[in-house]
C-alpha cells in the first residue's frame, strides 16, 4: 500500500517521478509499437522509493544473488555451527539407554543370550561330516543315505551299461537326466504317498495288467536274486504300498453317520443280535464264554468313524 | 548298601560347596567345629540351616544330624530328585522354600549350589524362594545379586552343554537387605529344566579377548527411583571413555510387605544397588560386579555407581576367562564333567583366593583328581591355565532312567 501511496504522491509532484515508473512508461510505449519485452525481475517496491538503494540492489540481483544473502546475513549472523561433544558423558541420558526390545530381552527371566555364543560355539564343536564319528546324528544320516541308495539302486542298475539289468534306455542321450527325474519322483512318492507322475492314467486294462505283472515279476526276480547272492535290498513295503498291488489288510466299510452304536436299525426298529446283547450285558463282568465284556464289546463292535 | 567312610571337615567355611560336592559324589560328610570358638553365635547360622532344609527338599533319602550345640553336622546324601509331584512340590510343580527372617545372606547363596545340583537331578529343579528372609540384591557379606547371577553365571552353563534357554530365574519381588542386614521379603523362582547326563568338557584356554559390551541393572527398592539414574550416571562417567556399548537398565520396585509374627505388616528390604556385567569378544567370558547400599544407609547413589564401575574394572583387570564370583561354579562343573581333561584360563589373583584354593582341596578330599597348573606363555598376562580332569560322576538319576 505504501508503494501505491508513494506512487500517488509522485504522480502529484511530476518532478520527482521515479526511475521505475519512467521505465514502465517507456516499456508500455515500446510494447505498443513492437513485440512484448521479456519479463525482468521486479525489484522490491519498498526499496524502490530510495533511489540509491534501488540502483545497487538491482545490479546485485541481476548478476549474482550471493551478495544480497551476505548483505542481509547481518540479521542471521547468530546461526552458528552446532557442536556435539561425544567425549563427555553429559550428553547421555541414562534413562533411555536401551531400546525397548533389548530391555525386554535383558530383563526377562531367562539368562540373556549372547549373540556370539550360538554362532561361534557350534562351529568348532561340530565338524559337520565326519563319517568315522559314531554319533547318533551321523548314524541316522548314514542310515537314511543307505536306505535311499537301496531304494534307488534299481534305477542305477538299469542305467549302468555293463549291468544285466541294463536296458536300451541306458544308451540313449540324456539318460542321466531321466534318472534324476525318476529319482526325484521316487522320493516324492515316499514322502507324500502320492502316485507317480510317470504312471499313465488311461490305458487298456489288459495292457495295465500286463505292465503291473511284468513289474511285479521283475521285482520278485530282483529280490530273489538278491536274496540268493546275499545282497540287502530296501524294505519291500514302500514299493508295494505305492503300487497298490496288494489289497489293504482290512477293507474299511462305509458306515452311515446316523447308524446306532449298538445293534442295527431297520425301518424304525432297533434290532439287537445275540452278540450285541451279550456285549451290553457283559460290560460289568464276564460273558458266557468267559472273556471280559468291554474288551469283547469293543472288538466285536464295528467302530463308528 | 554299605555306606562309605564319611569325610571329615572342620569349620564353617565353604559349607555349601562341601555339601554340594557330597551330594554330587555321594560321599557322606562330617563337619565339626562350626563356629565352636564363638561365644555368642556358636554352631550353624540360620542360612546354613535353611540350606540343609533345601537340600532335604530337593533330594530323596538324604539324612542329616545336627549336634545339640549345632557345631557338628553329619550329612548322608541321597539322590538328587529335583521337583517331583507329590514329594513336597506344590500344585504348580514348584518346591516352596521359606527362608527365615533372621537370614543375612542373599538368595544367591542358595541359588548357586542349587544350580550346581540341578543339571544332575532326575527331574526338573523348580524351587521358589519366599518368606521374610529372601534378599535378592547383593549383600555386604559378598553375595552377588540375582541380576548378576542371571546375566553372568547362568550363561556359563551353556559352555557345558547345559542350555541356558531352559533355565528360568523369575524375580517376582525384589528386596534389599532389611534392618541390620537381616531379612528381605523378596520372591525368586528358579526353573531349571535342562538336565544332562554328563557336562561337556570345557576348553576355555584361549585369550579372554576385549570387552565388547557392558550391561547392567540398577535397582531401587522402596526408595526414590531417581537413585537409579544417579547410579547409572556415575557408573557411566567412569566407563564411557572405555567402552562404547554400555546399557544399564533401571528397575524400581515397591518395598516388599512382610507380615510379622504379631499380625502386623511392615515394609522391609529398602535400598538400592547396581549390578554390572561386561561381556568379552571371546565367547563365554563374562565379568560382573555388584555393589549395594548398606542397610544402615548414609551412602549417596553416585558413590555406589562409581564403586561398582571400579569393581567391574578391577575384575576385568584380574584377567582370565572367569571372574572370582563364577570361578567356583565353572571349576566344580568341570570336575564333575566327563572323564577328560578340561582347560580353563584363570587370572592369577582369581585362583589365589581362599575360596578357589579351598575348593581345590575339598575336591581332592572328595576323590577328584588334582588340578594341573601352568603359566600362559602366549602372552605376558600372567594368567594360569588350570587343567581339570572330570570325575565322570554325571547324573545318576539319568543313568538309571
Amino acid at each position: 500500500m505504501a508503494s501505491v501511496l508513494g506512487k500517488r504522491k509522485s504522480r502529484n509532484t511530476e518532478l520527482s517521478i521515479s526511475e521505475e515508473e519512467a521505465q514502465a512508461i517507456f516499456r508500455r510505449h515500446f510494447e505498443a509499437q513492437f513485440k512484448p519485452l521479456p519479463e525482468q525481475p521486479k525489484s522490491n517496491p519498498q526499496i524502490a522509493d530510495d533511489d540509491l538503494a534501488t540502483d545497487t540492489d538491482e545490479s546485485d540481483d541481476s548478476e549474482w544473488g550471493g551478495i544480497s544473502d551476505e548483505d542481509d546475513g547481518d540479521g542471521s549472523s547468530e546461526q552458528s555451527v552446532e557442536v556435539i561433544d561425544h567425549t563427555s558423558s553429559n550428553t547421555h541420558d541414562p534413562t533411555v539407554s536401551m531400546s525397548k526390545r533389548e530391555l525386554k530381552a535383558f530383563m526377562s527371566s531367562r539368562p540373556p543370550s549372547t549373540d556370539t555364543t550360538p554362532s561361534s560355539v557350534p562351529a568348532p564343536a561340530e565338524p559337520p561330516s565326519d563319517p568315522e564319528d559314531e554319533d547318533e546324528r551321523t548314524l541316522r544320516a548314514q542310515d537314511l543315505a543307505l536306505q535311499r541308495l537301496l531304494s534307488e539302486s534299481h534305477l542305477l542298475a538299469s542305467l549302468t551299461p555293463g549291468s544285466v539289468h541294463s536296458t536300451a534306455a541306458a544308451h540313449k542321450p540324456f539318460a542321466a537326466g531321466r534318472l534324476r527325474h525318476k529319482t526325484t519322483d521316487l522320493r516324492i512318492q515316499s514322502l507324500a504317498g502320492a502316485d507317480s507322475i510317470y504312471d499313465q492314467k488311461k490305458m487298456p486294462m489288459a495292457m495295465r495288467k500286463r505292465i503291473l505283472a511284468t513289474r511285479q515279476a521283475r521285482d520278485d526276480k530282483r529280490r530273489r536274486e538278491a536274496k540268493e547272492n546275499g545282497i540287502i535290498l530296501e524294505h519291500p513295503s514302500s514299493i508295494n504300498k505305492n503300487k497298490k498291488t496288494l489289497a489293504p489288510a482290512r477293507p474299511r466299510r462305509d458306515q452311515a453317520v446316523d447308524a446306532p452304536a449298538v445293534g442295527r436299525l431297520k425301518g424304525a426298529q432297533l434290532r439287537l443280535s445275540e452278540r450285541d446283547v451279550r456285549a451290553i450285558e457283559g460290560s460289568g463282568g464276564r460273558d458266557s464264554v468267559g472273556r471280559v465284556g468291554p474288551g469283547r464289546a469293543g472288538a466285536g463292535k464295528r467302530g463308528r468313524r | 548298601m554299605s555306606s562309605p567312610e564319611s569325610l571329615r571337615f572342620t569349620g564353617h567355611r565353604s559349607f555349601t560347596w562341601r555339601l554340594v560336592l557330597a551330594t554330587l559324589t555321594g560321599r557322606p560328610v562330617h563337619i565339626s567345629k562350626i563356629r565352636s570358638s564363638s561365644p555368642t553365635n556358636p554352631g550353624l547360622a540360620p542360612h546354613e540351616i535353611s540350606f540343609l532344609r533345601l537340600l532335604e527338599a530337593v533330594t530323596n533319602g538324604s539324612t542329616m544330624q545336627i549336634s545339640y550345640t549345632g557345631t557338628t553336622v553329619t550329612y548322608h546324601p541321597g539322590l538328587i530328585t529335583g521337583t517331583i509331584a507329590g514329594f513336597g512340590a506344590s500344585e504348580d510343580e514348584v518346591i516352596e522354600h521359606n527362608i527365615p527372617a533372621n537370614n543375612t545372606r542373599g538368595v544367591t547363596y542358595f541359588l548357586m549350589p542349587i544350580c550346581l545340583l540341578a543339571p544332575f537331578s532326575k527331574a526338573h529343579m523348580n524351587v521358589r524362594f519366599s518368606g521374610p528372609g529372601v534378599i535378592t540384591s547383593a549383600t555386604q557379606k559378598g553375595d552377588m545379586s540375582v541380576d548378576s547371577f542371571r546375566t553372568a553365571v547362568l550363561p556359563l552353563f551353556g559352555l557345558f552343554g547345559i542350555p541356558p534357554a531352559r533355565i528360568e530365574l523369575r524375580l517376582l519381588q525384589r528386596s534389599c537387605p532389611g534392618k541390620g542386614g537381616r531379612g528381605g521379603g523378596g520372591i525368586v523362582e528358579l526353573r531349571f529344566a535342562s538336565q544332562v547326563r554328563l557336562p561337556k568338557t570345557l576348553h576355555l584356554n584361549r585369550n579372554p579377548g576385549r570387552i565388547k559390551r557392558i550391561r547392567g541393572v540398577a535397582y531401587s527398592t522402596g526408595v526414590s527411583a531417581s537413585n537409579n539414574g544417579r547410579m547409572i550416571y556415575a557408573a557411566r562417567e567412569v566407563l564411557n571413555p572405555l567402552s562404547s556399548d554400555i546399557h544399564v537398565a533401571a528397575q524400581y520396585d515397591q518395598a516388599p510387605l512382610v507380615s510379622n509374627p504379631d499380625k502386623t505388616k511392615t515394609r522391609t528390604g529398602i535400598g538400592f544397588g547396581l549390578s554390572l556385567v561386561a561381556e568379552s569378544s571371546s565367547a563365554g567370558v563374562i565379568y560382573s560386579a555388584d555393589v549395594v547400599a548398606p542397610p544402615t544407609g548414609g551412602v549417596v547413589p553416585e558413590d555406589i555407581g562409581k564403586q561398582c564401575a571400579y569393581q567391574l574394572l578391577e575384575n576385568i583387570a584380574q584377567g582370565g576367562c572367569v571372574s572370582r564370583t563364577s570361578a567356583g561354579t565353572v571349576l566344580t562343573l568341570m570336575a564333575m564333567g566327563s572323564e577328560d581333561m578340561g582347560r580353563l584360563r584363570i587370572g592369577r589373583d582369581v585362583i589365589g583366593t581362599e575360596e578357589v584354593v579351598g575348593l581345590a582341596r575339598d575336591l581332592k578330599a572328595f576323590g577328584a583328581s588334582s588340578w594341573g597348573l601352568r603359566d600362559v606363555d602366549e602372552d605376558d598376562s600372567g594368567d594360569i591355565i588350570v587343567s581339570v580332569k572330570g570325575a565322570g560322576v554325571g547324573n545318576i538319576g539319568r543313568k538309571v532312567a
